[in-house]
């Protein structure tokens, strides 16, 4: 550890330099987080701001500046590391400076307002409370930008007509609720980090569209482009309208050469139409529609998210490889209650649903993302805890023995949603145990290598845990089904398979 | 000295008095940020005048040319801060002048009068104690110790103390964080603070006497601080005040507006909202002190007006 004796001072002067204050106070806040910094400050050379400096020992005995002039002063604890820090904060006062344009202050409040920070922008995203959302999507469509809407609790009349007025402009409407897009390989939303790749994914679920595109860049391939339209596009009230922009698009991109439409159960007059355009496509398509039948015609349609993934792996020369559930005496010990799903993926809930109700094993599962849980709180994608509490008191319900789980990594999650889920498992299992019961806890982690949480660390976290992890969704889900019965699903198109192109 | 000729705004708004681009030939750039641009007339003369254009959502400040409409502002700044860095250039305005008239609209940015109610100066004066219970998050310097010496400088302004006056200001010119110091932002909001009381909570004599003695002790200190600062101070001094500071005093007739302002006054800069509020609620809550302070009484709607 340093003394004052031992630390050295050091300062620059930034002659006539002008910073509104928010950019000052983000550049001391920064240069006092490099480690070996004791201090630093960045103010106005002024007279007063001299004196106070030195009364504070932060004024270097040498210097001379003027009111109008900026001064950075480090109190570090060697040479070197003062150094260092004011040429970061210097690098970063000249990256404003050339920017040509500050970044620093508030952000614009209005599409006006952005487009007047950046004119050349060609998307907007909207993340307000639902019912403001669409003001502010009519103002980005009418100004010839697309739209990305995150925002949920949008009124359905809305979203027809706002998507009715994309439709007639050619611009996409991302949404409403729309958890993931990736464009030209920008991620928006809740994405994955994944390889480019030739597999485009329009996609009527965000958890559905990330458990696909993970699953794919797991096997090997990656993704062209990934465009939601929002969990209602596919509902008769909106018709697909824009599913079929979202087909469009990819059938005219180059970069992509297999598509893979992802959905929950779609209305049937809408998927019908849907599954003729997908015919026409002029492309390989995969139609991931969940809880359909399998089928291999013109259009290969999969009804489970796995099996989607599995299908447009084999299309693109690099099968998937999940490991079935081995059936062993452990694996197959009766449980002494129900299966219970707690989900912060709502596809994913979905696809579990679609599993264990062919099965046939009741089950209740709980898609905690729905609008009826998040009307004025994050999605617990963003905030685990909501979850954290419903696991807990799992742990006291008899009626409970097993509880399927998802973690969803990538952009815009959680940074570590693992270790919240892995205390309240333990303190679940903990309390049924103490209760004479034993609490089973499985699930997959939705995530890639490259995710920014560290997938293998996020995993490690809930296995040591006691949480049953597998590589995908279905497969978590497969295993509760084993649990439940005491074998496999016997649907085959519930099992794993090794598809081939 | 190369100059960059910017062309005129679709529309603007400025104070009354001479057109602000009017004043100099040739400006020099400052600062070019996302809701303000800020040039110079003259270089290292301490008396250089400034002029801020700013947008819409900064609102019109002392001396400035407010661009209402985005995209305007937009091309400016970008105008401007493609400059920022080269070499140093004049900026030419002269295609201003023929901005027509009908596209200008004129703000009077003096306050008052305003019918200030006593109960919505403590629920100011409560909730800003409450924003002052700790140090800004990352601020570089704190603030507090500049802003507890606000209602010492209104009492001694009231008192016309001028010696306490000079010893207070000495330690507020160009004191604290920020490009215009924590400090200077006190003493406009002590300004805007008596403005505000004039012939509302109190007879206009003892805010003119007050702001007369701060004035004299002030103006010899100037040199001191920031030429923004300084730009401020002076605009204060001389009556004048940002819009953002007229809203919030505008506040302070209605206790139900005060929450709305002082949240809005956090969000100006880093410090400067809650600074320049300190000062003004201290200097409000002196003069409510005061036994001859009188009850609200309906300002003239007629006495400001925007064109």
């Amino acid at each position: 550890m340093s003394s004052p004796d031992t630390e050295t001072l050091q300062a620059k002067v930034f002659p006539r330099l002008y910073r509104d204050s928010v950019a000052l106070m983000a550049l001391a806040s920064s240069i006092e987080k490099r480690e070996g910094v004791v201090r630093a400050g960045a103010v106005m050379a002024t007279p007063g701001n001299l004196e106070i400096l030195g009364r504070s020992a932060m004024l270097p005995p040498d210097l001379t500046a003027a009111p109008d002039d900026l001064v950075l002063v480090v109190r570090a604890q060697d040479e070197q590391t003062a150094s260092d820090a004011l040429e970061a904060a210097t690098a970063g006062l000249t990256a404003t400076e050339q920017s040509g344009g500050p970044r620093e202050e508030v952000a614009p409040q209005t599409v006006r307002e952005g487009l007047a920070a950046a004119a050349d922008a060609t998307l907007v995203t909207v993340s307000t409370p639902g019912p403001y959302a669409p003001a502010v999507v009519e103002s980005a469509l009418r100004r010839g930008l697309h739209v990305f809407c995150f925002s949920d609790n949008v009124p359905l009349a809305d979203e027809v007509r706002l998507k009715r007025l994309a439709v007639d402009r050619r611009l996409l409407l991302m949404g409403p609720d729309c958890g993931t897009a990736i464009l030209d390989g920008v991620p928006l939303g809740f994405a994955n980090v994944v390889h480019p790749g030739p597999v485009a994914i329009v996609a009527a679920s965000g958890t559905g569209a990330q458990e696909v595109s993970c699953l794919l860049d797991d096997a090997g391939t990656g993704i062209s482009q990934l465009i939601g339209v929002g969990g209602r596009d596919l509902s008769a009230d909106v018709g697909g309208l824009m599913t079929e922009l979202a087909l469009d698009l990819v059938a005219t991109d180059d970069a992509s050469e297999i598509v893979v439409l992802v959905s929950k159960p779609p209305a049937p007059e809408v998927a019908d139409r849907l599954l003729a355009r997908l015919a026409g496509l002029g492309k390989p398509v995969v139609a991931c529609l969940l809880g359909a039948e399998d089928a291999d015609g013109p259009v290969v349609v999969r009804g489970t998210l796995e099996g989607g993934a599995a299908a447009a792996a084999a299309l693109a020369g690099t099968p998937l490889a999940i490991a079935d559930v081995a059936v062993d005496e452990d694996a197959a010990a009766p449980l002494s209650g129900g299966v219970l799903g707690l989900y912060t993926g709502g596809t994913l809930a979905s696809e579990t649903k679609v599993v264990l109700g062919r099965a046939g094993v009741p089950a209740e599962v709980l898609d905690l993302g729905d609008d009826e849980y998040t009307a004025g709180r994050p999605h617990p994608m963003i905030d685990p805890s909501a979850r954290v509490d419903r696991v807990a008191r799992a742990g006291a319900d008899p009626d409970v023995a097993l509880v399927l789980v998802d973690l969803v990594l990538g952009h815009g999650a959680s940074p570590d949603p693992a270790t919240p889920l892995a205390e309240a498992v333990r303190g679940a299992r903990g309390a049924a145990a103490a209760d004479g019961r034993e609490l089973v806890v499985a699930g997959s982690v939705c995530g890639t290598a490259a995710d920014p949480q560290d997938i293998e660390a996020q995993r490690r976290i809930l296995r040591e845990a006691g949480v049953v992890l597998y590589p995908s969704n279905a497969a978590a889900a497969r295993y509760a089904v084993v649990r439940a019965t005491g074998s496999l699903p016997t649907d085959p198109t519930l099992l794993h398979r090794q598809e081939t192109a | 000295m190369p100059s960059v000729h910017l062309a005129a705004p679709q529309r603007v708004r400025v104070p009354t008095g001479p057109r602000p681009w009017a004043v100099a030939r040739a400006w020099c750039i400052v600062h070019v940020g996302q809701s303000a641009i800020i040039l110079s007339a003259g270089s290292d003369d301490a008396a250089a005048r400034l002029m801020a254009l700013t947008s819409r959502r900064r609102g019109l400040v002392a001396g400035g040319v407010c661009v209402p409409d985005d995209d305007d502002f937009g091309a400016l700044a970008r105008r401007l801060g493609a400059t920022t860095g080269s070499a140093a250039l004049d900026v030419n305005l002269d295609a201003w002048s023929a901005i027509p008239a009908a596209a200008i609209a004129t703000v009077d940015l003096q306050i008052g009068p305003i019918a200030v109610r006593p109960e919505a100066v403590e629920l100011f004066t409560a909730l800003l104690r409450a924003e002052n219970g700790a140090a800004p998050a990352g601020a570089a310097m704190d603030p507090r110790p500049v802003r507890a010496l606000a209602g010492p400088l209104s009492r001694a302004a009231l008192a016309r103390d001028d010696r306490r006056i000079a010893r207070l200001l000495s330690r507020l010119v160009g004191v604290g964080p920020g490009a215009t110091p924590a400090g200077d932002d006190v003493i406009v909001g002590v300004l805007a603070g008596l403005d505000a009381a004039a012939g509302s909570l109190v007879d206009e004599a003892v805010t003119r006497v007050a702001r007369d003695a701060l004035g004299a002790r002030l103006r010899p200190l100037l040199a001191r601080t920031t030429a923004i600062a300084r730009h401020d101070l002076t605009a204060a001094l001389a009556g004048q005040y940002a819009e953002h500071v007229q809203r919030t005093v505008a506040a302070l007739a209605d206790p139900a507006a005060v929450p709305a302002a002082v949240a809005a006054a956090r969000g100006w800069g880093a410090t400067s909202g809650i600074d320049l509020a300190t000062g003004t609620s201290s200097a409000l809550a002196r003069l409510l002190r005061r036994p001859d302070h009188q009850a609200p009484s309906t300002p003239d709607p007629e006495h400001r007006r925007s064109a």
